[in-house]
């Protein structure tokens, strides 16, 4: 059961198209457990194409529909299937992506879209935590895979900037709660948490962060100089 | 704030002549659901031609509120031919138990809309992730059914007008301008926690509507 939701301001934002693109993945990769949230999202359109019917019209040129349509049948000449889209289908799963969903189960599309574009290696930050970065065609934030290990402990930090975790399998608790698989957490300065993974499975998580998490631990003192922070 | 008293001002003129010129023509949603269908099942092109005539004015009027006097009329037309296309070459998987026409045409424009920001990013052309794999144009997804009656619709259009004015400013920039809750709050000068908490006032208010 999902406890954890995006706020409807997130939403909002969201299908409106007006959240950048990795806090938008982030969405996204949540929407792909919670049909609630699917449920306002699609609310959200709903107001949206009302409210596009109670614009002031702008005239368009006189012939711009002719226009059009030699637009339409050019393209019908130039593509073998015409001028219509049929439905598409679900992308082949690259090798990477194929590997985790065996040992995790289907992923969001987006994850295993993202994971599919570049083959990337996992790098431990501790003995229990794996990260891996993804590519997501865009500068702002940091999008990364993040890996506990069954029971372990993540070191504790806290956070330069907002970092968007969704659980995508297993859970992992901190001082504020337990996260189960779908939920969608907020973090931002002055949070400070040490995550620990359930004892019984790993648990895999997509995180976005506009700037790099503050380890704060001892060790975390020692070794934050060298995380780095990877936007593409 | 000048500004804002200005905007604030044209909102309330907009309202009105669109208050006023509802009463003859207005048609009712499931009019606009069967041109749709019309075109996906057949490629009706006077069924087209109705939906454009109708939609394709206030898409025009959708970009031009989020690109005010920055780009030419040209490149507005050409955003709202670049939408038209996507209907006549998606409509095939248009389902009106899903959406009305005006919510799906809408995804469409909103996914336009990001598909020329995206190009103008050049890190956007690093990934193959398309627009769609992120923002649905609302065929997709799920177990989710809703039938959009025309009365909803109506709902929508007259809880819209009775917001309180402070409300339907924010709400009209969020929606029609595309602008995040921090570009509003900066424009109109206000805390972005004023911003976020007039959204959630209003969205309830519309939401309830919708349930």
């Amino acid at each position: 059961m999902i406890q954890h939701h995006p706020d409807d301001n997130l939403l909002v934002e969201y299908a409106n198209g007006t959240l950048d693109t990795a806090q938008a993945i982030a969405v996204k990769a949540h929407l792909h457990f919670c049909t609630k949230c699917q449920q306002n999202v699609k609310r959200i359109e709903q107001i949206g194409g009302a409210m596009l019917d109670i614009l002031e019209p702008e005239a368009l040129g006189t012939d711009s529909f002719d226009k059009l349509m030699d637009s339409l049948d050019k393209l019908a000449l130039e593509s073998p299937k015409g001028n219509i889209v049929e439905t598409p289908q679900s992308p082949k799963l690259g090798k990477e992506a194929e590997d985790l969903a065996k040992q995790y189960g289907p992923l969001p599309k987006i994850v295993s879209k993202m994971i599919n574009n570049q083959s990337l290696k996992w790098k431990y930050v501790n003995s229990s935590l794996q990260t891996r970065h993804l590519v997501a065609g865009q500068t702002t934030h940091q999008v990364s895979l993040q890996k506990i290990n069954a029971g372990g402990i993540a070191p504790e930090h806290d956070h330069r900037g907002t970092e968007m975790t969704v659980v995508l399998k297993g859970s992992f608790s901190d001082k504020q709660g337990i996260y189960q698989e779908g939920d969608f957490i907020i973090k931002g300065p002055g949070d400070i948490h040490q995550p620990i993974s359930a004892r019984n499975e790993d648990c895999l998580c997509l995180s976005v962060e506009s700037a790099p998490v503050k380890l704060t631990g001892f060790f975390g003192r020692i070794i934050n100089p060298f995380i780095k922070h990877h936007a593409a | 704030m000048h500004k804002a008293v200005e905007l604030k001002q044209s909102y309330i003129d907009n309202n009105k002549a669109s208050m006023e010129s509802d009463t003859s023509t207005k048609k009712p949603t499931s009019f606009w659901n069967e041109h749709l269908l019309m075109v996906g099942k057949s490629q009706d092109r006077l069924s087209f031609k109705a939906l454009y005539e109708h939609f394709g004015p206030l898409l025009k009027s959708y970009f031009m509120s989020k690109f005010p006097n920055q780009h030419s009329l040209q490149m507005m037309d050409e955003l709202v031919q670049e939408t038209m296309i996507k209907v006549w070459q998606k409509a095939n998987s248009y389902d009106q138990s899903k959406a009305a026409a005006s919510t799906w045409i809408f995804t469409l424009a909103r996914n336009t809309r990001i598909d020329m920001l995206r190009r103008q990013n050049k890190y956007a052309n690093t990934t193959s992730i398309e627009t769609e794999e992120i923002w649905e144009d609302t065929t997709e997804s799920g177990p989710y059914h809703m039938l959009q009656s025309h009365r909803q619709a109506d709902d929508i259009r007259v809880s819209l007008e009775k917001l309180p004015e402070e409300q339907a400013l924010v709400i009209r920039k969020v929606y029609m301008e595309s602008k995040s809750h921090s570009e509003v709050a900066e424009e109109l000068n206000l805390p972005l926690g004023t911003v976020k908490s007039r959204v959630r006032l209003a969205q309830n208010k519309l939401q309830s509507l919708i349930q």
